[in-house]
């Protein structure tokens, strides 16, 4: 049996354009929570033992070397000391654990047995021999055309003897890496802190990645545009709802 | 007989007033203006917590000056919301913006030996690291031209090149970044006064300021100035808190941002991140002023060009060769 049916009473009109309010603001705020704009605060998750990686897994990014070191030492003072090691690095004094100063020397140039040989003398093309930079005497210490002999720490000396052009830019600070502060600058190395002595030439190094290609442009329309769109929509359906005319 | 002309328009209707019982009385008026106002007043009431408001809505960046302008009060004031801002971003107390002024009787310049520069990239990655550049979408002030030798076609350079291991036999390596000009275009087209030159020689970008015009990337002969599309996304952890108000503090979408010679490092008397991390020493700067600067020495007895000479920008970044 079909009867007609009572049409539904409606909410009162104060209740329903409050519905239509506080369903609008609720809408907004989930949209704007929706699209990234608002962001959870760290009390947040705190709260909730997530961190912000749960929503922003992009977001929490593995630091690159040097941010790493950043966080470590606060500053990119010596970060490249690791990456760039010493080519070649001889503890001064420990000559002498071997070779012992009573030992007759023979001076003539040979092919050296191990533990030598690894070391090949590549500097000056043949025309060097051992005996041209150390001396024969005291092998702990460094020997100059002129008989002078001089600590390893001196080096840049040695080298200036036949490398003079590129020895008085390194003490005017135009060749090579200079450290410190600019009213203080200090040389990083000496000389063999970067040349190979016995093999002097730079060999090739590592390179870090490039940067990445510019991104397209995104094709949907800015997230804000929208949602400030939405607000003014918002504001003026309120607006209407409150002062529009009634017929 | 002509016919008699149709008026153009209808004949005006009386308009009919509603009935006054229908007209808005005083009380409804008020009523619901009291209603709207409640709704509006609702948005506020919701937790601040959900709703990002972004930052250019605050008070203290809404009633902000050109630095250039601003009182020295002014800046206190500014520095101070800035770092409790940045503090609470980066979650890093460390973070200082210092607003170090131009010493006096200095012009910074630069050299770089591109007979020594094998393009291994830790200059730029230095810089990235030192000027807090943003690492989503990559943000590089300096780029390494690749350049094939007996060439000096920069248009048939490139910079995303990749090898396993550098110097490429066949290239030389070139890096460019803002050669801060004596002569400025990019400062000359700014329509805000947004960018500048300081009196040590460095042009340098108020990132408030800037409206995002892009004026100055296209009035840049040297493609030095970057501009932020997006929001900028930095190394979790890995902020450089050593910043300066208009050097490295961290950017934001719509601004331009270039090299400034690590402005936060040259000021106190330290070389810039680039200069420190060149494995090979090809990177040098120094005080135009002093005559016992690197700089001085080696224009005097290098090889020296300029990039681009030809258009009149006086560049104060030297290349030169041994």
């Amino acid at each position: 049996m079909n009867l007609p049916r009572a049409p539904l009473p409606l909410p009162p009109r104060s209740a329903r354009r409050a519905r239509v309010v506080l369903h609008s603001t609720l809408c907004i705020s989930l949209l704007l929570l929706a699209g990234g704009q608002a962001h959870a605060t760290v009390a947040m998750a705190e709260k909730t033992g997530q961190g912000c990686v749960v929503c922003h897994p992009e977001d929490i990014r593995v630091p690159g070397p040097a941010g790493l070191y950043y966080q470590e030492n606060g500053t990119l003072d010596g970060w490249l000391e690791g990456d760039f090691q010493e080519p070649f690095r001889f503890e001064e004094g420990t000559c002498t654990d071997c070779h012992d100063e009573t030992w007759e020397v023979d001076p003539t140039p040979r092919k050296l047995e191990d533990p030598h040989d690894d070391k090949d003398l590549k500097h000056g093309k043949g025309a060097f021999w051992c005996l041209t930079c150390h001396s024969a005497n005291k092998r702990n210490v460094l020997q100059l055309f002129n008989g002078e002999q001089i600590p390893w720490g001196e080096a840049p000396r040695l080298c200036g003897q036949c490398h003079g052009p590129i020895y008085r830019d390194w003490q005017n600070r135009l060749h090579g890496r200079w450290v410190g502060t600019l009213s203080e600058p200090k040389p990083a190395r000496i000389c063999t802190g970067c040349h190979n002595p016995h093999d002097p030439q730079f060999k090739l190094v590592p390179l870090e990645p490039a940067e990445d290609y510019p991104a397209a442009p995104p094709a949907a329309p800015d997230l804000p545009f929208v949602v400030a769109l939405g607000v003014f929509a918002f504001v003026g359906l309120a607006a209407y709802a409150a002062f529009g005319r009634r017929d | 007989m002509p016919e008699p002309r149709q008026p153009r328009c209808a004949e005006p209707q009386p308009i009919e007033l509603r009935p006054p019982q229908e007209r808005v009385s005083r009380r409804d008026f008020l009523r619901r203006t009291g209603q709207g106002t409640a709704a509006l007043a609702a948005l506020t009431l919701l937790p601040k917590d959900l709703l990002h408001v972004p930052q250019i809505f605050s008070k203290e960046d809404f009633c902000l000056h050109h630095f250039v302008e601003m009182s020295p009060a002014e800046v206190e004031q500014r520095v101070a919301y800035l770092e409790k801002l940045y503090r609470e971003r980066f979650h890093d107390d460390r973070i200082t913006i210092s607003t170090v002024p131009a010493p006096e009787g200095v012009l910074w310049a630069y050299a770089l030996n591109i007979g020594k520069c094998v393009g291994c990239r830790r200059c730029v990655k230095a810089c990235v690291g030192e000027n807090n550049q943003s690492r989503d979408p990559m943000m590089e002030w300096i780029r390494v031209l690749e350049i094939e030798k007996g060439s000096m076609e920069i248009e048939g350079s490139h910079h995303y090149y990749e090898h396993e291991k550098v110097p490429d036999p066949a290239y030389y390596y070139m890096p460019v970044q803002c050669q801060q000009c004596e002569n400025p275009p990019c400062v000359k087209v700014c329509p805000t006064h947004a960018t500048w030159q300081e009196k040590d020689g460095i042009v340098v970008v108020d990132y408030n300021w800037c409206i995002g015009c892009r004026f100055c990337l296209a009035a840049c002969p040297y493609f030095a100035r970057r501009f932020n599309w997006t929001t900028p996304t930095y190394h979790a952890g890995g902020i450089n808190p050593d910043m300066h108000y208009i050097g490295n503090r961290p950017r934001f979408k719509g601004t331009m941002e270039k090299c400034t010679f690590c402005i936060q490092r040259s000021r106190t008397g330290r070389y810039p991140a680039c200069v420190e991390s060149c494995p090979v020493g090809a990177r040098k700067f120094g005080n135009l002023l002093d005559p016992e600067s690197e700089i001085r020495k080696l224009i005097a007895t290098k090889r020296v060009f300029r990039l681009k000479e030809e258009l009149g920008t006086h560049p104060k970044f030297f290349y030169f060769i041994d």
